[in-house]
């Protein structure tokens, strides 16, 4: 299926990137599924509508995630909204953010599980850094980009990060039986 | 193995993250189910923000239609009635302006004027013979 008025080499691109998307948004999400899944239809929306532009300043990928993560971030403040200013007024019970998947999380190996661990206790800025370098492959530059900040700010971010993690990692790798 | 920083290479951290992507790209929905699920959202979601915007609209105007301040129809005067002039006019608080003070100044004589000397118009006394010593044409009422 191909959407109306999107271009065909650019159709062809996204959904061949699929599958990164999906893990980023996955990372923007809090490895919550659902929401990932909604957040990266809403990306493609973007896309769809003409929204989001692809101006050719980067490659297509860098572009799309940047899209991903600005998607998530709306997402989360239209949820922080609602839990705080509307359904305080109107409902005892806010809907809260879903918990990440527990199935899935049970499926990951032990070494992913103490990878996330360690993960879940840095910064969202170092994680995100460290996610696009190592997971999506991209170079600092290019996770720089995606994240909007300098080059400069996402190489202190990449070191400090890739140190804490492996102080994390160990940790964790010694408290597992 | 990972240890401290210092000693640990990025491979390493570079095969961990591997294997997280590897595991969790098998939950990646197929992109056209992801588009699909997305086209049925919007409509419904067109529909949804069409239906809250004019349900808005309708209470707004009915609210507005409401609370709108309506401009008093002036009263109505029956045409045998007289309308009194400005000129005639007098507040209903004039009372308050008659004091007793009022009356009594109104009540004092005036200075200058003695009742006694007024001419009188008509003759007085009965006509009658003259007299020598009478003034001819003299009709003053004038006291001894």
């Amino acid at each position: 299926m191909k959407p109306a008025g999107l271009h065909e080499s650019m159709h062809g691109e996204l959904e061949r990137i699929h599958v990164a998307s999906f893990g980023w948004a996955l990372w923007c999400c809090g490895h919550r599924r659902e929401e990932a899944e909604e957040v990266l239809q809403s990306a493609y929306l973007k896309v769809l509508e003409g929204s989001a532009r692809f101006g050719g300043e980067s490659t297509l990928k860098t572009w799309f995630f940047a899209v991903i993560r600005r998607t998530a971030a709306e997402r989360r403040r239209r949820r922080w909204v609602r839990e705080r200013l509307l359904e305080r007024w109107f409902t005892d019970a806010p809907e809260r953010a879903a918990e990440p998947d527990p199935e899935r999380a049970a499926a990951a190996s032990q070494a992913s599980r103490t990878l996330l661990e360690a993960l879940g206790d840095l910064s969202a800025r170092q994680r995100e850094v460290l996610h696009l370098v190592f997971y999506q492959e991209m170079t600092i530059e290019e996770a720089a980009r995606v994240l909007g900040i300098s080059l400069g700010t996402a190489r202190t971010h990449f070191e400090r990060g890739k140190s804490q993690l492996r102080r994390r990692y160990t940790l964790g790798q010694e408290r597992r039986p | 193995m990972i240890r401290d920083g210092k000693d640990a290479s990025d491979e390493d951290l570079r095969a961990l993250f591997s294997q997280l992507r590897r595991e969790e790209e098998q939950y990646a929905p197929p992109f056209v189910a992801v588009q699909r699920v997305r086209r049925k959202d919007v409509r419904w979601g067109l529909v949804r923000t069409g239906s809250a915007i004019g349900a808005a609209v309708c209470v707004s105007a009915i609210v507005a239609a409401l609370l709108w301040p309506r401009p008093r129809p002036a009263p109505e005067r029956s045409p045998g009635v007289p309308v009194a002039s400005i000129t005639q006019w007098r507040p209903a608080t004039d009372f308050l302006l008659d004091t007793p003070g009022r009356k009594l100044l109104e009540s004092a004589p005036s200075l200058g004027l003695k009742p006694y000397l007024t001419p009188v118009v008509g003759p007085l006394m009965p006509r009658g013979p003259r007299r020598a010593g009478d003034r001819a044409g003299s009709r003053t009422n004038a006291l001894p």
